[in-house]
């Protein structure tokens, strides 16, 4: 579900329910024309709910062979990127200090792909169905 | 024409149709099948005897149809032909079929299908842990499993499994891509060496190939053939308009970049997606058009492709589609776009929504005799079959 965050003083959004702030990274804005980017369609200030979706579970859900958090919203019926994207990818900040980030992406590499392991456990906590873990799996998204 | 279709309410992994019979992966993992004469009697048969006779032969027996002199030549076979198509294409057939009617056939391995195919009595399973392979005895309405068992041939996990000619593609992604070869007799082996780096679906052009790397990126591949008219050879022949019989002697003896030759074919357009059929290449375009192209056959440089050329009256609504997450070509003509929540027919170059589920898979099955007009489409609660507008 996409929500609306109000945004801090100092530009973050957060913290969430573990203590994480989030920064939007103007590369990927609405707006940005950085062609290099995948860019989100959805609004700077709802970035923070499609992290919260798979944030709250820990580590259940951190993709360890990535080094990040996939998440997807609706079971992937809501776009997020302008180009078709509707997996987003929040990499872990190199400080565990410092603001998270994330961007729409194509699970078309498996660095751009959840795990089978994490795939599962998104089944499992009913934010994937069998047929978007199944899309996922083959590329399809 | 709306496709005639039949929706079965029913929860299987995937589904496949083969010599006449319905093949379904169970929830339960099992193999099951069930022939179309115990559909079409027990679910379909009415009293009505020439509604019988085209309802059979435009789901099961599309061998059977008239060919397209007939249609275009014979006027009250035409216009009988059509009318009981428009009366039979008005809702869907649904109708649940009872699970005692599934024979069973075999376990499945333990994780889930990504892809299901039947070839040469054979059924291959993708999944995480690897390709499985299980083989058959067809006779008549009843089907064995020689081991009684999938056994596993291939370690990387199979997203898609792609056979002809008695040749196998097999892609795992990262893994790469992976040729097989089969006698009919014998077993089948995968190469350990894998022809192209990363693959996620194949497409045959005729005794040829396109890797896709992604969406939009792919390869083609030249096979060398040779002429063999050996049972063994007949045994996988397909038809290519001469009348020998032809085995591929080496796979991807020339490869060729066609990312940048299609980009260039619809130049100032993003392409989205790139999928071909045995004779033709097709393209959609972010701005929701169709481009297609002939792959012209050329004795010195094999197949090529040639200008493409825009479906002028096919302009799908990306913005509200979504992009295409699949797409598939029917034996009768026409192309198949799966998109998150419906899946869009294009024929004659009119477009034209024929379901409207969220699909776990869709099976076409082009080089079929009995089911080359037929479009099968899997969610996680319903098998539609759909039969396509022959003409």
């Amino acid at each position: 579900m996409l929500t609306s965050h109000t945004k801090n003083t100092d530009g973050t959004y957060g913290p969430t329910a573990n203590g994480k702030y989030y920064q939007s990274n103007p590369a990927h804005g609405i707006n940005s024309i950085n062609k290099n980017k995948t860019k989100w369609c959805i609004s700077e200030n709802q970035e923070l709910s499609v992290f919260n979706i798979v944030e709250r579970y820990k580590e259940e859900l951190f993709c360890f062979e990535n080094n990040c958090y996939f998440s997807i919203v609706n079971d992937g019926k809501i776009l997020l990127g302008q180009t078709g994207e509707r997996v987003a990818k929040f990499p872990r900040p190199s400080n565990l200090s410092d603001t998270w980030h994330g961007y729409p992406i194509k699970c078309n590499q498996n660095h751009n792909t959840p795990s089978d392991k994490v795939l599962d456990r998104m089944l499992e906590k009913k934010i994937i169905s069998k047929t978007t873990r199944n899309r996922i799996e083959r590329r399809k998204f | 024409m709306k496709p005639i279709s039949l929706r079965i309410p029913i929860a299987v992994s995937d589904a496949y149709y083969y010599m006449g019979k319905l093949f379904i992966l169970t929830e339960d993992r099992h193999l099951k099948m069930i022939t179309h004469k115990q559909i079409f009697q027990k679910y379909l048969y009415s009293t009505d005897v020439e509604k019988n006779a085209f309802l059979d032969k435009v789901l099961f027996n599309n061998d059977q149809l008239y060919s397209q002199y007939t249609m275009r030549n014979k006027r009250d076979l035409r216009e009988d032909f059509n009318s009981l198509w428009k009366k039979s294409s008005d809702k869907f057939f649904e109708f649940e079929i009872n699970t005692d009617d599934f024979i069973t056939i075999c376990k499945l391995p333990d994780k889930e299908a990504l892809d299901f195919i039947i070839y040469s009595e054979r059924a291959f399973i993708g999944n995480r842990d690897g390709l499985y392979e299980c083989k058959m005895i067809i006779e008549g309405d009843k089907v064995t499993a020689i081991n009684r068992k999938f056994n596993k041939i291939f370690d990387s996990k199979s997203i898609n499994i792609n056979p002809r000619v008695g040749r196998l593609l097999v892609s795992t992604k990262e893994d790469g891509l992976f040729a097989g070869s089969m006698s009919y007799s014998g077993g089948v082996h995968i190469e350990e060496k894998p022809i192209e780096s990363q693959s996620v679906r194949t497409g045959w052009a005729n005794y040829d190939f396109i890797n896709y790397k992604s969406s939009t990126e792919a390869n083609f591949f030249i096979n060398k053939t040779e002429e063999d008219n050996t049972t063994e050879a007949r045994n996988f022949s397909i038809e290519d308009g001469s009348n020998s019989n032809r085995k591929i002697t080496t796979i991807g003896v020339e490869q060729r970049n066609l990312t940048q030759k299609i980009q260039n074919a619809v130049a100032d357009q993003h392409i989205i997606y790139s999928f071909n059929s045995l004779t033709k290449s097709f393209v959609v375009t972010e701005d929701g058009k169709i481009y297609h192209s002939n792959l012209q056959d050329d004795e010195r440089n094999g197949f090529e492709y040639k200008g493409y050329t825009a479906l002028k009256a096919v302009n799908f609504n990306i913005n509200k589609l979504g992009y295409p997450l699949s797409a598939y070509t029917i034996g009768a003509g026409g192309t198949l776009y799966e998109f998150f929540d419906n899946v869009i027919l294009v024929k004659n170059g009119y477009s034209q929504q024929i379901s409207d589920i969220e699909c776990k898979q869709i099976k076409t099955f082009p080089s079929s005799k009995w089911f080359k007009n037929i479009a099968m489409m899997i969610s996680e609660s319903y098998l539609e079959i759909h039969s396509i507008y022959p003409f």
